[in-house]
């Protein structure tokens, strides 16, 4: 099996963003127990400058501080380097993590038709293709 | 098919053992605070805090 590296590309829907959440001791990256958060929360900011900010779910318990969303339709609207932070409220205060970047790549073509996806087509003109 | 972009966020819980100096260098500040002691008399005591 040949290796590959997973891509995003633009109006990727169903992408997983999973962002395993560590605390810095004393120099030292720790696992974060985030299962009692009350809020739990990804930011992500597009290369425009737009934010956009998700409310994440834990990917198991949150106890082994992995947190994710999955993207829908609309999301990812940019291509270019994006950044993600993670922002967390537990009992004890709110954070903010460091922040985190990905790259989104463009599609050959992002004429859309009719069910709103690309249909495959790269015609020049989309309206004269078919 | 399932996309799936993993990332190490980090975070850093602040309390007081983890307040270094150079995390307060951060927050140096310059403070002049002027006290009136006396509205009708022209006194007043230059207050400056630095840390």
């Amino acid at each position: 099996m040949a290796a590959c590296t997973q891509q995003v590309h633009l109006n990727d829907i169903g992408t997983i963003f999973r962002a395993t959440i560590n605390d810095c001791v004393s120099g030292q990256q720790q696992v974060l127990d985030v299962s009692g958060a009350t809020t739990l929360q990804l930011i992500f900011k597009a290369p425009s400058g737009n934010t956009k900010t998700k409310t994440a779910v834990f990917t198991t318990d949150g106890t082994n501080g992995q947190v994710e969303y999955t993207t829908v339709s609309g999301d990812i609207d940019e291509t270019g380097v994006w950044k993600i932070q993670a922002y967390i409220v537990l009992p004890s205060g709110s954070w903010r993590s460091d922040i985190g970047k990905f790259t989104v790549h463009e599609n050959l073509s992002e004429i859309i038709y009719g069910m709103g996806h690309n249909n495959g087509f790269n015609d020049e003109n989309p309206y004269t293709g078919f | 098919m399932q996309e799936i972009i993993t990332f190490s966020l980090n975070i850093t819980l602040m309390d007081e053992q983890s307040l270094n100096v150079d995390t307060l260098e951060e927050f140096d500040v310059d403070v002049t605070t002027v006290y009136t002691l006396d509205s009708n008399v022209d006194t007043q005591i230059d207050y400056s805090v630095e840390r």
